[in-house]
């Protein structure tokens, strides 16, 4: 016997149920995902560069992020390095798409969840607009003032110009977005880049900067303040995992900002990705030896005990917290880039909690403001200091015939990304994602492991009288795409 | 109406123009409803600011995360057919699924269904278990429908439509049910390395030079859409203009294209323009071929399924008033 309790949150990319297993002994909540696409099984029998735009399909909020990775995986396989020029515009690119994502993330999905109706009273034509599809319930439990509410949707025009800006910018050097068309192994296709089309990226992000810098901060700031609830930690100790920064192109590395590596049980490695597996329990797809010659298909829709199609990720059987506050904090206790270690611990001391214990709805928030403002900050940087006469590829044939295989590793906005090729002659053999949603939303493996998100809507319910308010804060404030997970 | 080739900005700038002299055009409904979907068609919303202006002006988008999923919403019942419903994403044939046995109840009462993006255009080619919206429902009833492909869909081509469909009626479609104002011309008839084609200027390599890109696989001559014209998100960029061959994404066969894939059959030669169309000339014309008699097949059937279609008005300004 199953109760749904949350049908599907509307403004998240793919589908995403709450259900209480009654059946279950512990009455447990589990999240049930949407159908997958079966991106990955498509992708098999594809030329190898078709991988890098049919991935992008994935995300709207992560295309830039698929298509590094991917393309970082063709690298791989071909041992290809990149010019270093391309290395810096991919960093340009990923992180605008980070802070498009990130912006989108508070206004489009967490705040609407701290609004009411009476926000919106008089005012409705003004700002109701910007919410397509969307209209405030009356009154609830854990909504924001009549006065605060009414000045952070006073904002919300400004944050829409914002990412329409991160939009243009996005577009000028990729040719159109969310899907990016100037990828290719060793660089861009990009015949050539030239200083007026560099400062006209600038130009717009000069727009932005206040946005960035000051406004946007003070509403995550104000929606912390005014609830409490939001530095509440429902599960103390969480590992963590970070792939880091993309290398900056540059001799002297001011650009990269992240360390990689994995904390577990309070001790860092550097990562392994021979230790990332995936659990097959809870979904609807069959393990390899189940798959038959005579029935093909990667999935059985009547799997027993089946319930989801989001592959559940463990780096060493062990589930992770990936994303912007994970990777600050892999950084910190990595003695990397020092200036975000200072931030991390004076947000953590600020809220009155501790680097051991740090995840919960204001610093998941906070982390991707600031992460934000470095970010923009370091996008001008790299836009001043690229050489537009330097090769933006290595102009070189691309020899797909042997069987081999590549990986792709990036920091996509909502956390770790990894990208697996198979080749042989030509063609893709097998592909593999594993998504940040796979390690914060994975479904509970054979051993009854559940994931971050899963664990804290348990507590949740341990706690008092399962809140679909909060349950619903506690899914929005995840930067998720669950399509991602599900592929 | 035909619009023909003229440009995108200008016919939408005309559109607009038409619009505000209409008085008192009637505020009709919009149901957007999203499958699995990456929100890649929708979101160029913030890319055309104007688009939501434009919503707020004249329609009503009716909420979706507040939908009965077993009901169907009394207002929409009580108006009748006056809602104009978008899908975006791909949906399964799953009886458990809530938005299943929605989206045919939702189908038959609706004015006309735009079918936006690639999935929701071109779901035919989904594994089991998710709804062919085409075949599966919309050739089973009277609705008029169209479809805006694309990967992403330019937001404007929506815009354009439902200003086109407040002021006159459907846009006229192609045969495969693609208004002819976007997807009329080929994209290489757009292009601005036209010239470097007709004279033999060709990219071998990508990144080499600008150029003509046909022989990196370009799937411009075969395809339609006015991409060129519109560019993206208010820039003046585009597939080509960064030196990457169009990857014929309004193409009902995309992401195949008869076996030719993204980029044709690239080589493993000395370069890849080896890879070009012209190895690949009879596999081309084979599946030139067999996209024309498809084409005329699905237009023979669509003349069958909704003979109505492009001559019946959907809805008109002033009858509405009367």
């Amino acid at each position: 016997m199953k109760r749904i309790l949350i049908e599907r949150l509307p403004r998240i990319e793919g589908n995403l149920r709450v259900v209480l297993s009654e059946t279950d002994p512990e009455n447990l909540v589990h999240l049930e995902s949407g159908r997958s696409l079966h991106t990955k099984e498509m992708l098999v029998g594809k030329y190898p560069l078709e991988s890098i735009e049919l991935t992008q399909r994935l995300s709207a909020k992560s295309s830039v992020a698929h298509a590094i990775a991917s393309v970082m995986a063709l690298e791989n396989y071909l041992q290809l390095d990149p010019t270093p020029t391309a290395l810096q515009i991919r960093n340009v690119l990923i992180q605008l798409s980070t802070l498009y994502s990130h912006i989108h993330h508070f206004y489009w999905e967490v705040l609407p969840e701290y609004l009411n109706a009476t926000h919106f009273k008089g005012n409705a034509h003004q700002f109701l607009k910007y919410y397509i599809g969307y209209t405030p319930l009356k009154k609830k439990s854990g909504d924001l003032s009549k006065s605060v509410g009414q000045k952070l949707i006073s904002k919300i025009p400004m944050a829409f110009e914002v990412l329409n800006i991160l939009q243009k910018v996005l577009t000028l050097p990729t040719g159109k977005f969310p899907v990016i068309m100037n990828m290719i192994p060793g660089g861009l296709t990009n015949p050539s880049f030239n200083r007026v089309l560099i400062m006209e990226m600038v130009r717009y992000l000069e727009g932005i900067k206040f946005f960035v810098e000051e406004e946007w901060p003070g509403a995550v700031k104000l929606l912390i303040q005014n609830r409490s609830e939001s530095v509440r930690i429902y599960k103390k100790k969480v590992n963590l995992l970070s792939f880091g920064s993309l290398p900056s192109g540059t001799i002297k590395d001011q650009y990269a900002h992240y360390s990689d590596g994995v904390l577990i049980d309070g001790k860092l490695e550097p990562v392994n990705e021979l230790k990332i597996t995936e659990s097959l329990d809870s979904t609807y797809f069959l393990p390899f030896d189940k798959i038959t010659a005579k029935a093909s298909k990667r999935f059985d829709l009547k799997k027993e005990d089946a319930r989801t199609w989001l592959i559940g990720a463990r780096y060493d059987t062990e589930t992770m917290l990936t994303g912007a506050l994970s990777r600050m904090l892999v950084t910190h206790f990595g003695g990397g880039n020092l200036g975000i270690s200072d931030r991390i611990s004076q947000m953590l001391d600020d809220l009155g909690l501790t680097t051991e214990s740090p995840n919960c709805i204001a610093t998941r928030l906070l982390a991707e403001v600031f992460e934000g403002r470095l970010y923009l900050k370091s996008v001008m940087g790299i836009l001043l200091d690229v050489d537009v006469d330097a090769p933006l590829n290595r102009k070189t044939p691309f020899d797909f015939s042997n069987n081999g295989t590549g990986v792709g590793k990036i920091e996509s906005p909502g956390g770790a990304l990894l990208h697996q090729v198979y080749i042989d002659n030509n063609k893709i053999t097998q592909y593999r994602i594993v998504s940040p949603v796979n390690w914060n939303f994975s479904p509970s493996d054979a051993s009854g492991k559940m994931g971050i998100v899963e664990t804290e809507l348990n507590k949740l319910l341990e706690s008092e009288k399962l809140s679909l308010e909060r349950a619903r804060r506690i899914l929005y404030s995840y930067n998720t795409q669950i399509l991602d997970g599900t592929h | 109406m035909i619009l023909g080739t003229i440009s995108i900005p200008l016919m939408s700038h005309s559109l607009t123009g038409l619009l505000h002299a209409t008085s008192k055009p009637k505020v009709k409904s919009i149901i957007w409803l999203k499958g699995q979907s990456s929100e890649i068609n929708s979101a160029g919303i913030w890319g055309h600011p104007d688009f939501i202006d434009f919503l707020d002006k004249y329609f009503k988008v009716l909420p979706v995360d507040q939908l009965d999923y077993n009901n169907l919403p009394s207002d929409l019942t009580d108006e009748g057919q006056s809602h104009i419903l978008i899908l975006e994403g791909y949906f399964t044939n799953n009886a458990d699924d809530a938005l299943h046995n929605l989206l045919k109840d939702l189908i038959v009462i609706s004015k006309g269904v735009i079918l936006l993006g690639n999935e929701a255009s071109y779901g035919q080619h989904m594994e089991d278990g998710f709804l062919d919206l085409e075949a599966g429902l919309l050739y089973q009833v009277e609705t008029p429908y169209f479809k805006l492909p694309g990967v992403p869909t330019s937001l404007r081509y929506l815009l354009g439509s439902l200003n086109h469909m407040i002021l006159y009626d459907l846009p006229e479609l192609d045969e495969f049910r693609r208004p002819l104002m976007f997807y009329s011309k080929k994209v290489c008839d757009y292009c601005e390395y036209r010239g470097d084609f007709e004279a033999g200027r060709y990219v071998r390599y990508f990144g080499e030079k600008k150029g003509c890109l046909y022989l990196l696989g370009c799937k411009g001559p075969v395809t339609k859409n006015a991409c060129g014209i519109d560019k993206w998100n208010g820039t003046s960029s585009w597939c080509l203009g960064v030196g990457s061959p169009c990857s014929g994404c309004t193409e009902p066969g995309y992401p195949d294209h008869q076996g030719l894939g993204l980029f044709g059959q690239l080589s493993t030669d000395s370069a890849s323009i080896n890879s070009s169309l012209i190895r690949n000339a009879g596999p081309i014309a084979k599946g030139a071929l067999a996209v024309t008699a498809a084409g005329i097949g699905l237009h023979i059937l669509s003349k069958k399924t909704s003979t109505p279609m492009n001559r019946k008005k959907i809805f008109n300004i002033e009858d509405d008033e009367e």
